[in-house]
């Protein structure tokens, strides 16, 4: 089940609210959203709910004990296990594949009937990179004592957050946690719980989906694209992976509020950063800050920049996926923010509206990555240059109408800050509300053929 | 701070606005602009729209002499296919539907007072199991059918109740999906393009009836059975004829032909010799029921191969120029008394 999905929407969100809302309940209430969050999980596949109960009841039982704390051999027997499983699901087809070859690969998988592509749990990425700070957070002391049983099995499959974050830490959850029980839906969270998750669902509808419809055609033939089609797909997708995640965490982040949890933001207007250091600042939070505490700093932060950066980066790029054109997209950024430090006191002279649309420029165009596999990147840059058959023109005027229309969004409109805000002249609130109204309308029109959100493939 | 009122009342009347939009764009009459063959437009419309818009065309035309109601099957079939022998006709047929709403249809000819002198009623063949949702009475009616189906399946020595609660859970997820389909940017999209079709003669695309169906149906001789799922509850079945009984006896210059739809000669003869466990049985009680209704009723028929005809779109989907004919032998035979 996604969030933009009708059952959702109609069926789900609302039976768990009212579920919620029950005051003889409130004693079950982390019990309640735990089996909701399991069932919502579930729904994608049995297999994929088994493997993430056992990684939880596994980390919770191993870090259980007061001698968890500054005991390395506790931590890493907590860490083997999802990390074993993430390593299973995720990337054994790939390393089968680099060290094997495909032929064998494909052998060797035929003779098991199994396929790994099809089988990898949805966000296991995710929720393993929850369990992991968990664990490291035991073993560093910064969590005291072990939650209870309950409490940890939300912070885990907490539904919101679940298949593709925000990523959290405990202590992001902690107090929603503790206040689930004395819990009342109050005017403030319903406030911007909706505007966060109306505006989330409209920048993925409409924008995200809308832009993607553009640049299909583009996908299927990369070689056949003219070099001016290539930098619209270019800036298309940039625009088109950002709103679809950005508004996957709005959701997220809306939704949670709901409940009473208030989880961190996890963008903030990232193409609008004037370097690459700062994109990263920006873009995905939730993630650039987990990789600053559990490899960054643990591998000596800067006392070794340069080298630690790229190792940083090309694992940021194999999290996102098992394939190596992840691993040249995370090593590219490593390689740009590298670039912007040896180079930071030319760069910042530079006027800002250049800085910014360079590193737009230079973001953008690693998406290319993301967007194709090796091979097919290869056929695009090749096109990017000149050298396609140029049968793909440019798009039409719709298709570039969505784009200006998107970059205007993108780069003024500020749905976190409006939806947030909790003083207005009555005006401006009736105001607001149309606005959510007519944007939930609008995303209601589109949702029959909105599509699955990017960031679920890692 | 959000105004949930403002919020609410909005949303909602966005909702009611949209609703009557799509009806307005929809309450061209196709048929009358564009003729007996409607633009492609139309069968981008879901089967509940492309109900909405024959039953527009038919409330506003004259009582038609000859109807033809059935699922695609039967869709192909034009008046130039048929021995009409000077009488009007109009197929209402609608794809990927079920006898129940054959049975639902005729109740509404009858509601609007434009019952057909001869209906001709096509019925699958009893070998071929079928998915499809039927299109119910619309709420609150649907639930007293509802109703009533439990009470005669419980009386029903033949009715499966498992069947039946699939198919009421069926409706009930039909019901959901209609629901979607009123807030569906895509459907209003082709709604529009249909209005356009009509009313532009550029517009114009005849529906080509190849395009429109599914590719060849693959015969598996050891297992010839579609497999489609089930779509005769037995108890119902009888329901609905005796509901076709009951409505035509009420009009009183009715004739109600009932037939079973012929099938690809080369599937005929598989089928024959291994029937569908179920299909003799349920072929019987459509007989004899229709016997003690006293309806017209024709089990399936051997249809041989003519390659000066266009023939078959699959195994189960016969051109107009094959299933005319068939159906005009039962049309020009001499009625029951």
């Amino acid at each position: 089940m996604t969030f933009n999905d009708w059952n959702f929407l109609v069926f789900f969100l609302p039976a768990v609210m009212a579920v919620m809302a029950i005051e003889r309940l409130r004693d079950a209430r982390a019990i309640l959203l735990t089996v909701a969050s399991l069932v919502f999980y579930g729904l994608s596949g049995i297999e994929h709910l088994v493997v993430l109960i056992i990684d939880t009841i596994f980390v919770f039982a191993v870090c259980r004990s007061d001698k968890f704390t500054g005991n390395a051999a506790r931590l890493a027997c907590a860490i083997s296990l999802p990390v074993v499983l993430l390593v299973y699901y995720k990337y054994l087809g790939f390393l089968v594949r680099t060290f094997l070859g495909i032929d064998e690969a494909t052998r060797l998988f035929a003779s098991f009937s199994i396929s790994h592509d099809a089988l990898l749990p949805a966000g296991i990425s995710f929720f393993t990179f929850h369990l992991v700070a968990y664990a490291v957070d035991r073993y560093s002391g910064r969590i005291a004592s072990s939650p209870k049983a309950v409490d940890f099995a939300l912070f885990i499959s907490f539904f919101p957050h679940l298949v593709a974050g925000p990523i959290l830490r405990l202590r992001d959850v902690i107090d929603g946690l503790s206040g689930l029980r004395a819990y009342r839906l109050n005017r403030e969270d319903v406030s911007i719980g909706t505007g966060l998750a109306v505006s989330g669902l409209f920048l993925k509808v409409v924008l995200a989906d809308g832009l993607s419809r553009g640049v299909a055609p583009y996908v299927a033939d990369p070689a056949a694209v003219a070099p001016l089609a290539a930098a619209y797909v270019i800036t298309a997708y940039s625009l088109q992976i950002y709103f679809d995640f950005f508004g996957y965490s709005l959701v997220a982040i809306g939704l949670a509020r709901f409940f009473g949890f208030h989880f961190p933001a996890n963008f903030d207007r990232p193409y609008s950063s004037r370097n690459p250091r700062d994109f990263w600042r920006r873009w995905h939070m939730t993630l650039s800050y987990w990789l600053r505490d559990y490899l960054y700093l643990p591998l000596g932060g800067n006392r070794a920049y340069v080298r630690n950066i790229l190792i940083v980066f090309a694992i940021c790029g194999l999290w996102h996926g098992a394939g190596w054109n992840f691993v040249i997209w995370g090593l590219y950024h490593g390689v740009l923010v590298v670039l912007y430090h040896v180079t930071r006191q030319w760069w910042d002279r530079v006027w800002a509206p250049l800085q910014v649309g360079l590193t737009f420029a230079l973001t953008s165009l690693g998406w290319v990555l993301f967007l194709f596999d090796w091979d097919k990147t290869i056929a695009f840059a090749r096109a990017l240059a000149g050298q396609g058959s140029g049968a793909l023109g440019p798009p039409d005027a719709v298709g570039i109408f969505v784009v200006a229309m998107a970059a205007l969004v993108c780069f003024f409109a500020r749905f976190e800050t409006w939806s947030l805000s909790t003083t207005r002249t009555p005006l401006r609130a009736h105001a607001w509300s149309a606005t959510l109204a007519l944007m939930f309308f609008v995303s209601l029109l589109f949702l029959e053929s909105s599509q699955t959100f990017i960031y679920f493939r890692f | 701070m959000l105004r949930l009122t403002t919020f609410i009342a909005l949303l909602c009347g966005l909702m009611v606005a949209l609703a009557l939009a799509r009806d307005a764009v929809l309450s061209i009459d196709a048929f009358a602009e564009i003729g007996e063959e409607p633009a492609a437009a139309f069968h981008a419309l879901p089967p509940t729209l492309q109900t909405r818009v024959k039953f527009h065309h038919i409330e506003r035309a004259p009582r038609y002499d000859v109807m033809l109601l059935g699922n695609s099957r039967a869709a192909a079939v034009q008046s130039r296919d048929i021995e009409l022998g000077g009488r009007s006709f109009f197929n209402l047929s609608i794809g990927g539907r079920y006898f129940r709403d054959q049975t639902a249809f005729f109740g509404e000819l009858s509601a609007l007072g434009k019952m057909p002198k001869v209906a001709l009623i096509a019925v699958d063949r009893f070998d071929l199991y079928n998915d499809d949702e039927p299109i119910w009475p619309p709420y609150p009616r649907r639930w007293l059918v509802f109703g009533r189906d439990w009470l005669g399946c419980a009386a029903a020595r033949a009715c499966d109740a498992e069947d039946l609660a699939t198919m009421m859970f069926r409706e009930l997820r039909n019901s959901f999906r209609e629901f979607r389909a009123l807030l569906n940017f895509e459907l209003l999209a082709a709604a529009w393009r249909l209005h356009v079709a009509a009313k532009s003669p550029a517009g114009r695309t005849k529906f080509d009836i190849e395009a429109g169906l599914p590719k060849d149906d693959p015969i598996d001789a050891n297992n010839p059975h579609f497999g489609l799922g089930r779509h005769i509850v037995k108890g119902l079945f009888v329901a609905d004829l005796e509901d076709i009984a009951k409505l035509s006896a009420a009009v009183g210059d009715v004739r109600v032909i009932l037939f079973e739809m012929p099938i690809l000669p080369a599937y005929h003869r598989i089928l024959a010799e291994t029937p569908y466990r179920d299909a003799p049985e349920l072929r019987r009680l459509f007989l004899a029921t229709c016997g003690r209704l006293r309806l017209e009723c024709h089990p399936t028929e051997y249809v041989p191969p003519d390659q000066a005809r266009r023939g078959w779109a699959d195994t189960t989907h016969p051109f107009g120029d094959v299933l005319g004919p068939y159906v005009s032998r039962f049309l020009n035979a001499p009625g029951k008394p």
